[in-house]
């Protein structure tokens, strides 16, 4: 396979990929705010600082509430990770690999990018839309991915996409974790269910996790949430088990030659696999996943140059 | 809806003789049409179209916009008889075997040449001719691996060729995709009409540029070089690929390691065996021809000539694109094969020569005149279509470069039924049979693509000026 196919696949992996769990934060959020009565700018905001773009959403907008936002995530073309760019880039990539994927996926994203037509952001529909939105998103990332898996014969092409939805899922799913950090509590305590549980019950249901936690788990308890999205092994959006099946796609690739992102990847899974959630609540959560982060970047890179850098030969 | 009301009008029309009465070939396709219900074909119609949407089958305009397009498709099939059909292949296959030894010819003994059948000046102002390529020797000495020439019918059915093309001729994914169409669209009467199969094109193609491979067959590796997916004819450089098992690649994926032309793949340099170019030749390699292009790779032609790899079709092909060379053809196959041409031309006239321009000039409302070498049918003045203005600023333009026109009688093309909005009508067509060539087989494609000239009265057919295409059918009833 060449490597700049290749490399395409495993961008619009990753493209299709992000723009799901986008519609699922989106999703979940959304649903979240709708238990609080007061529309607060701080429920928000959260969601643009787990990117690390607040500055460059601030000079969009005048304000952030809940129409800014959103048209930030979803409709902004000036926001390289919003729906629209994401899908935008996807169905350019999609286009190069024609003789590659099979028809009903470049319909699905064409569908896809029609989901989200331009707006501007005094345009931003409703929840109602919002939802149909987000629902529209998921369901064609599932019929994508049902597609490969079903269709697809098990090559490098198969296991580049591997590589890119499972490197892009740990990551965005450790963004996730990060919502809490950045979430400032309102003054009034919700009587009973504490705020930061709730919040932490959103976060399970973006990732569709809150079923299989309640299964283990009967309560809301940071500690256990943490370790079933970090490093629960059967999980299938957990981050340790993302990295393990990102870690099996390159080995099927290399045919068993270890190469430089393999290394790593290893060592990274060995790292997730050892340690506790009492220790990363003790070093601090939101510098472990910033250094989960970076490493998981690397790992990015590093697949770039190992197989698909033109400047390799 | 019927056909009642449809009149072929004086021309030659493929579906019906003068008096109304359906063809042999046709009569079970009017009969079926006839007999549908109301709403019926235009809703396969519509399938059809849905179809090539969904698929993605676009052709790009070349202006500025970014603009992709669904090429317009009529489901009313060509048909054309088994019997009338079988001497146009064998005219085919003659011609480019003939084609094949003179471009081989002039590029090496130019014993034609020496024959003074052709003038030099002629051949070498060819804007195809590439003098890189003096003393090159093709595998086989094939040059011409796949040609697409262009057939109309007269108004006496006979036909003729129009022109032929040599260097990246387009066009057959859309035939193959129009037979799809058809079979899930009118799968009753295909059937019944014993039409020749056109499904192995693909097949024969991998066929026939392994023969010439450099290495043996079994492990002989293809690769499709595509300027890429800005370029208008994208799709049908990926959907051969896919349909080849062929590699798609741009320049960018080249490289050339000091004896092999490779391609960059994720475990490494992999070497290509044959490679079929969708470049035009000056843009196959820097080091040879334009030294600006970024479509090609350094070293490609060096390889070429070492005879590490196979270009199809080869570089300098296009000589014999070119429309005066064209009026050659008829001699050309005389002077190679001994034969008299199966198939005929479209009588010629040279504006290079000074009576036939003189001729032109003083009858340019009758005639079409063509620049020698345009694609795309632009630059083209059809003398009956057009305005005395337009004719004045032609016969200023013929006057200045002379060795750049021919001109010949505008013919009546055939006509064949289009469905428009819900009736019927007779439009121009023309047909792109393709030919595969390895020198020890010659397969012609049975049909071809039918492109439909839409616009009332026009007989303009290229799909970049509104053009259409229908699925054509070699039945054998």
């Amino acid at each position: 396979m060449l490597g700049r196919v290749a490399d395409n696949i495993f961008w619009l992996s990753r493209y299709i990929e992000r723009v799901s769990n986008t519609a699922r934060l989106i999703e979940a959020s959304s649903y979240l705010n709708l238990d609080f009565k007061i529309n607060h700018e701080e429920q928000w905001v959260p969601l643009i600082e787990i990117s690390g773009n607040l500055n460059e959403f601030k000079n969009n907008y005048d304000c952030c509430s809940r129409d800014e936002v959103l048209h930030w995530l979803i409709y902004n073309e000036n926001y390289q990770d919003s729906l629209r760019s994401c899908l935008i880039k996807a169905r350019d990539l999609a286009a190069s690999l024609r003789e590659y994927l099979s028809v009903e996926i470049f319909q699905e994203i064409n569908n896809l990018l029609s989901l989200v037509p331009k707006k501007h952001f005094n345009q931003v529909p409703s929840y109602h839309y919002i939802f149909e939105i987000c629902e529209g998103v998921k369901r064609s990332n599932m019929l994508i991915s049902g597609i490969m898996i079903k269709n697809m014969e098990r090559g490098i092409g198969f296991n580049f996409w591997g590589i890119g939805e499972f490197l892009e899922r740990s990551d965005n799913t450790s963004r996730l974790l990060n919502v809490n950090y950045f979430y400032l509590l309102p003054e009034v305590e919700y009587i009973g269910t504490s705020v930061e549980d709730l919040q932490w019950s959103a976060i399970l249901q973006s990732i569709d996790a809150r079923e299989a936690y309640y299964r283990r788990f009967s309560i809301i308890d940071a500690k256990n949430i943490i370790k079933m999205i970090i490093n629960d092994e059967s999980f299938p959006r957990s981050i340790y088990f993302c990295l393990i099946s990102a870690k099996k796609c390159i080995f099927e690739i290399t045919q068993n030659q270890l190469s430089s992102p393999y290394l790593k990847l290893n060592l990274l899974c060995e790292d997730l696999k050892n340690i506790s959630s009492e220790k990363i609540i003790e070093s601090g959560l939101h510098e472990f996943i910033d250094n989960l982060q970076i490493k998981i970047n690397d790992i990015n890179l590093d697949i770039f140059q190992t197989f698909c850098d033109p400047r390799h030969y | 809806m019927n056909f009642n009301n449809y009149s072929p009008e004086n021309y030659f029309d493929e579906y019906f003789l003068e008096n109304n009465i359906p063809r042999k070939e046709a009569s079970l396709l009017v009969k079926t049409i006839n007999s549908l219900d109301e709403g019926d074909l235009k809703k396969r119609q519509e399938a059809s179209e849905v179809s090539i949407r969904n698929m993605g089958i676009t052709f790009k305009l070349n202006d500025n916009i970014d603009h992709e397009r669904t090429i317009p498709f009529d489901i009313i099939p060509r048909v054309i008889s088994g019997k009338e059909w079988d001497p146009v292949e064998k005219g085919l296959a003659q011609r480019i075997k003939a084609i094949n030894l003179f471009i081989d010819d002039i590029y090496n003994d130019q014993e034609i040449i020496k024959d003074n059948l052709i003038p030099s000046e002629i051949i070498k102002s060819s804007k195809g001719y590439r003098s890189e390529c003096e003393g090159l020797k093709p595998p086989n000495k094939v040059w011409a691996h796949v040609t697409g020439t262009d057939i109309i019918r007269n108004n006496d059915g006979t036909f003729y060729v129009l022109e032929d093309n040599l260097c990246v001729p387009s066009g057959v994914s859309y035939a193959l995709i129009n037979r799809q169409l058809m079979k899930r669209n009118f799968p009753e009467v295909f059937q019944r009409s014993n039409v020749r199969q056109i499904i192995d094109y693909p097949d024969k193609f991998v066929k026939t540029l392994n023969e010439l491979s450099p290495v043996d067959k079994s492990y002989s590796t293809t690769a499709i070089l595509t300027p890429g997916r800005y370029n208008s004819a994208y799709f049908e450089h990926a959907f051969l690929a896919q349909q080849m098992g062929a590699m798609l690649v741009e320049g960018q994926d080249l490289v050339y390691d000091g004896k092999y032309v490779c391609a960059r793949t994720v475990k490494g340099l992999q070497r290509i065996d044959v490679i079929y170019r969708r470049i035009d030749d000056t843009f196959l390699d820097p080091d040879v021809f334009n030294p600006l292009s970024m479509l090609g790779c350094s070293g490609l032609i060096k390889a070429y000539k070492e005879n590490k790899i196979t270009i199809a079709n080869a570089p300098g092909t296009g000589v014999a694109d070119d429309k005066v060379i064209y009026s050659f053809i008829p001699k050309i196959i005389k002077y190679y094969l001994g034969e008299e041409p199966i198939l005929k031309n479209v009588p010629t006239k040279l504006c290079w020569n000074n009576d036939d321009l003189e001729y032109t000039l003083d009858n340019l409302k009758e005639l079409v005149v063509k620049p020698a070498s345009e694609c795309g049918g632009y630059g083209i003045l059809i003398g009956p279509n057009s305005t005395s203005d337009e004719i004045n600023k032609f016969s200023k333009l013929l006057k200045k470069n002379p060795r750049n026109y021919i001109s010949q009688p505008t013919l009546k093309f055939s006509r064949v039924p289009v469905l428009i909005n819900n009736n019927f009508e007779g439009r121009h067509v023309d047909l792109r049979p393709f030919i595969l060539y390895s020198g020890s087989n010659c397969h012609v494609l049975p049909g071809g693509l039918t492109r439909v000239a839409l616009k009332e009265g026009s007989l303009v057919v290229n799909s970049s000026q509104g053009g259409g295409t229908k699925d054509t059918w070699i039945a054998d009833i």
